[in-house]
């Protein structure tokens, strides 16, 4: 089967500034039936990272079955038509190291570390895995009561997670999946069956809706490829549309407020909450420039609420943020907090909208912006030397939809420029933005919570 | 003619059907292409030793990437050497990062990271850890930032006290967590309160918030001395310029006075001081932990043990071992279950650790007693030693630079030597089935812990000293 070149892309530049080289090489293909392979060498030697990754999550989940992407990807470890459940975790055992897959909201991805000899043993395993699953009820059975127990072990056994985090998702989201955790409720995971695993494997698990993504020692890409095609080039395309996903309307105005007490819980635990449209993060400039003004407000160390707070005025044990960027729907920036046991919540709170506030009106310096940036950029260097973070960076932004810029990641970035990213701090820091705060606290501080509220 | 003909086409396609039959019944869908294990050989890495007049050489690998890591790991600097203050290592590790000569904290971390210098100060139960991961160019600031930090950190008071609540807000919560109270059980049942293993939550809680300045600076003056140091560098730097840095952060180390903690005798008799512990926690899991005796990583049993832990339930093989295999995927008792062997100074064992949810902590601890000892009575078969021996050859250990020398950091650190290094991996390539059956005797349960809601009524009391 012919193969169509997608987009070849190489990097070249250097960030002459810094003195490093830190062009990503990357080389992508797309097969007749949809399949695409994006191959990034590296120099490490004698080391392959293998993923596949399929194009949906827990956000395509039926209503009343999610989780149920989830619950496939463990029973793609339970064999095929040809190759029994003990079989087939005996060839990953033996060829493979750190092998493992993870599904998330939007995708589901099965990866593995090789010696770059065993490249056709993993895709055969994986080519057989798309055609030839075989779901046999009894696993399915037994499988059914692991997952009620990982549901157990990561959300129920510590105070920390249990019930906060569904209610937290439930209240970030109205209308899509993304509302409830990717693993699914009890109620969901007792639902799962034979057939309507079939019928999600069947939709989903197909070339036109997967990636394979290979990092590490390769040499020639041209022959990686037509490796891949050899085992994938004749499987027929069968995803086609996939269903459209609700997306929650705006929320302006409103603002929710989650408190958790338990007698479990000994720290006090603030995350205040900005949510804004996608769409301000769509292209992988805008990504950088995200990712720049969280690190300058709260990424380490150096920034200026760690300085403020931690440092400086010691109000709280840590903080740090987090952008949560799903496919579609809205973006999530997260500060969290560890507030210190004699502090009120409510003053805290107060101080650090200040801050941020400050942050985008004084303290955002072009001087602050420069070392940032500065070390982002070098920080690319890194991906270099590990083709398992390479990997799954490129994963991150090809499935965001930055696959074109991806390689130019460092150029891109060390464009950017301070008034461009300060317009941009402004508009996604604005107080409008700030819809949700979720406090975790020790029980006997719950009246004094409610009445400070 | 043509009957004849007609016999031997009948003939060709019932034995070519039978052949065809055969080769997927037998082959289980065994891949058409598996590797020679010499194929798959792992990479020699060419340790170079560096002599720089300390007790122990520098090991170094090279690399074509622009990045550097290295460790120096000082032996026999942990938390054992501490036992009298607990907790102490921890908030050291904590306010070491304080400031240190002429850098405040603010400035401290802004050299750190505009210089993309990873840097970590550990403290484990035996040794002290220095690791840091950073771009060629930085290597040699990379080694100033660390000299000044090991030998004037600053300590400021006014940080102690918030580093202090901070520890003892992270105590209390691990109260909450089943897996450290399974561990803290442990403890309880293998060691008495003096040994230098032992430790208790509540007691730590206790003696850090009594922590003064004082204190933290006695204990940071008898860290870091330079012939406890084990130094490894992987990465793209020259020789000249490592043993360059090095012999000056060594002279500065030298230069501070330090006291050298004596190493200690080994024991590998796992011996209970009490009866097997329950921890009560209300949570819908319930930890539980065996532990079973082991042999220490400097015996020449070493490899036939590691390789029968492997195929029992070692986490290297998670796919292809006997405790996953049966308590997870055909019972589905548990997300996961693992073996880990635990060799430090004064102690080496195995310990074996799975969640489960309150009802099946009962079926989880008969499984895995099943499985046990069925595997000390009946051993391995040689299919299972081929198969392990093809991990070992596939498994890729060292990715980044980072990677490569914390892998060599551990096997200096369980006294391999540089030489040994190329034909390290045949000791367990020569193994026997005999060999690793004979090591599978020793895997017996000692104890179980457990914590969380459900009791372990199967308490083995036998054992108690």
């Amino acid at each position: 089967m012919k193969s169509r070149k997608g987009i070849f892309s190489t990097a070249t530049a250097a960030i002459s500034m810094l003195g490093v080289h830190a062009n990503i090489q990357m080389h992508v293909e797309k097969l007749d039936n949809g399949l695409t392979i994006v191959i990034l060498p590296t120099k490490t030697k004698g080391i392959m990272q293998f993923a596949i990754v399929y194009l949906v999550g827990s956000s395509y989940d039926d209503q009343n079955v999610i989780g149920i992407s989830h619950f496939l990807e463990h029973m793609m470890f339970k064999g095929t038509i040809k190759l029994s459940a003990i079989a087939l975790n005996k060839l990953l055992n033996k060829y493979t190291s750190e092998v493992n897959a993870f599904t998330s909201e939007d995708i589901t991805v099965f990866y593995c570390k090789i010696n770059p000899i065993v490249l056709p043993i993993i895709l055969r395993i994986e080519a057989d895995r798309m055609q030839n699953l075989k779901l046999d009820e009894s696993e399915v059975k037994s499988e059914r009561d692991v997952v009620a127990d990982e549901r157990n072990m990561r959300f129920d056994a510590s105070a920390q997670t249990r019930y906060i985090f569904d209610a937290c998702l439930s209240s970030l989201f109205l209308q899509s999946n993304y509302r409830t955790s990717v693993i699914g409720l009890p109620a969901h995971i007792a639902n799962f069956d034979r057939n309507k695993l079939l019928e999600h494997y069947q939709k989903y698990y197909a070339p036109d809706n997967a990636i394979i993504v290979i990092s590490g020692d390769i040499s020639d890409c041209e022959s990686v490829v037509k490796e891949v095609k050899k085992y994938f080039g004749k499987i027929k395309k069968r995803c086609g549309e996939k269903p459209e996903r609700p997306v929650d309307p705006p929320k302006t105005g409103i603002r929710h407020f989650i408190d958790h007490t338990s007698p479990q819980l000994a720290t006090k635990q603030l995350s205040i909450v900005y949510t804004f449209s996608r769409k301000n993060i769509d292209t992988l400039r805008r990504l950088m420039m995200a990712k720049i003004v969280v690190q300058a407000l709260c990424g380490n160390r150096r920034s200026v609420l760690y300085k403020k707070f931690v440092d400086g005025e010691q109000k709280l044990y840590s903080i740090h943020g987090m952008l949560d960027i799903k496919e579609i729907d809205k973006i999530i920036f997260y500060i969290e907090a560890i507030i210190h046991n004699e502090l009120n919540r409510k003053d805290v709170e107060t101080q650090i909208y200040v801050a941020v506030d400050r942050f985008i009106t004084n303290d955002f310096t072009e001087d602050l912006f420069n070392k940032v940036k500065s070390e982002i950029v070098r920080s690319i260097t890194f991906l270099h030397d590990n083709p398992s973070a390479l990997l799954f960076n490129a994963i991150e932004h090809i499935v965001l939809g930055y696959e074109k810029d991806f390689a130019n990641i460092a150029e891109i970035t060390d464009s950017i420029t301070y008034e461009e990213t300060l317009q941009y701090a402004k508009s996604i820091l604005s107080s409008k933005h700030r819809t949700h705060v979720f406090y975790s606290h020790p029980e006997e501080k719950a009246k004094q919570s409610r009445q400070a509220r | 003619m043509i009957e004849v003909i007609m016999k031997f086409i009948v003939v060709a396609g019932v034995i070519s059907a039978v052949c065809v039959f055969a080769y997927f019944y037998l082959s289980n869908g065994k891949s058409s292409f598996e590797p020679k294990e010499t194929e798959l050989a792992q990479i020699d890495l060419q340790v170079q030793e560096i002599d720089i007049g300390v007790k122990n050489k520098i090991w170094k690998v090279n690399r074509e990437i622009n990045t550097v890591a290295f460790t120096i790991v000082f032996k026999n600097e942990g938390a054992r050497n501490f036992r009298n203050t607990p907790g102490l290592l921890k908030l050291i590790e904590k306010s070491i990062f304080d400031g240190a000569a002429e850098y405040d904290a603010n400035k401290l971390a802004e050299v750190i990271i505009d210089n993309n210098i990873s840097l970590n100060i550990s403290f484990g139960i035996d040794n002290a850890v220095v690791k840091c991961y950073t771009t060629s160019d930085k290597f040699e600031f990379a080694l100033e930032i660390v000299g000044k930090i090991l030998t004037k950190a600053h300590f400021k008071p006014q940080k102690i006290d918030l580093h202090k609540q901070e520890i003892i807000a992270e105590l209390r919560q691990s109260k909450f967590e089943s897996d450290t109270l399974a561990a803290e059980c442990l403890s309880h049942v293998l060691y008495q309160k003096n040994h230098p293993y032992y430790f208790s939550i509540d007691e730590t809680i206790k003696a850090v918030s009594g922590y003064s300045r004082f204190d933290i600076e006695q204990g940071y003056s008898k860290l870091f001395t330079a012939n406890n140091a084990e130094i490894t560098v992987v990465g793209n730097v020259s020789n000249d310029v490592v043993k360059k840095g090095f012999a000056i952060l060594l002279q500065l180390l030298e230069s501070s006075k330090r006291n050298n903690f004596a190493a200690v005798v080994q024991s590998t008799n796992v011996k209970l001081t009490h009866a097997p512990q329950h921890a009560y926690l209300d949570s819908p899991q319930t930890t539980v932990m065996f532990v079973m005796p082991a042999v220490a990583s400097n015996s020449k049993d070493y490899f036939a043990y590691k390789m029968a832990e492997l195929v029992l339930g070692d986490a290297a093989s998670t796919f292809g071992n006997r405790l996953f295999g049966y308590v997870r995927e055909v019972l589905g008792l548990c997300y996961g279950i693992w073996t880990q062997h635990k060799d430090n100074d004064l102690l080496t064992m195995t310990t074996c650790v799975a969640r489960t949810s309150t009802e099946n902590v009962e079926k989880l601890i008969n499984a895995v007693q099943h499985t046990v000892e069925k595997f000390q009575k009946n051993g391995i078969t040689s299919k299972e030693l081929k198969e392990m021996k093809t991990m070992l050859s596939s498994h890729v250990a060292c990715e980044s630079a980072l990677d490569t020398v914390v892998y060599l950091a551990g096997l200096r650190n369980r006294g391999v030597q540089a030489f040994e290094l190329s034909k390290y991996m045949d000791n367990f390539y020569r193994l026997t089935v005999n060999d690793v059956n004979k090591a599978a005797k020793k895997f017996e349960i000692l104890a179980i812990v457990t914590a969380g809601k459900a009791r372990n009524d199967k308490a083995l009391h036998d054992n108690v000293v």
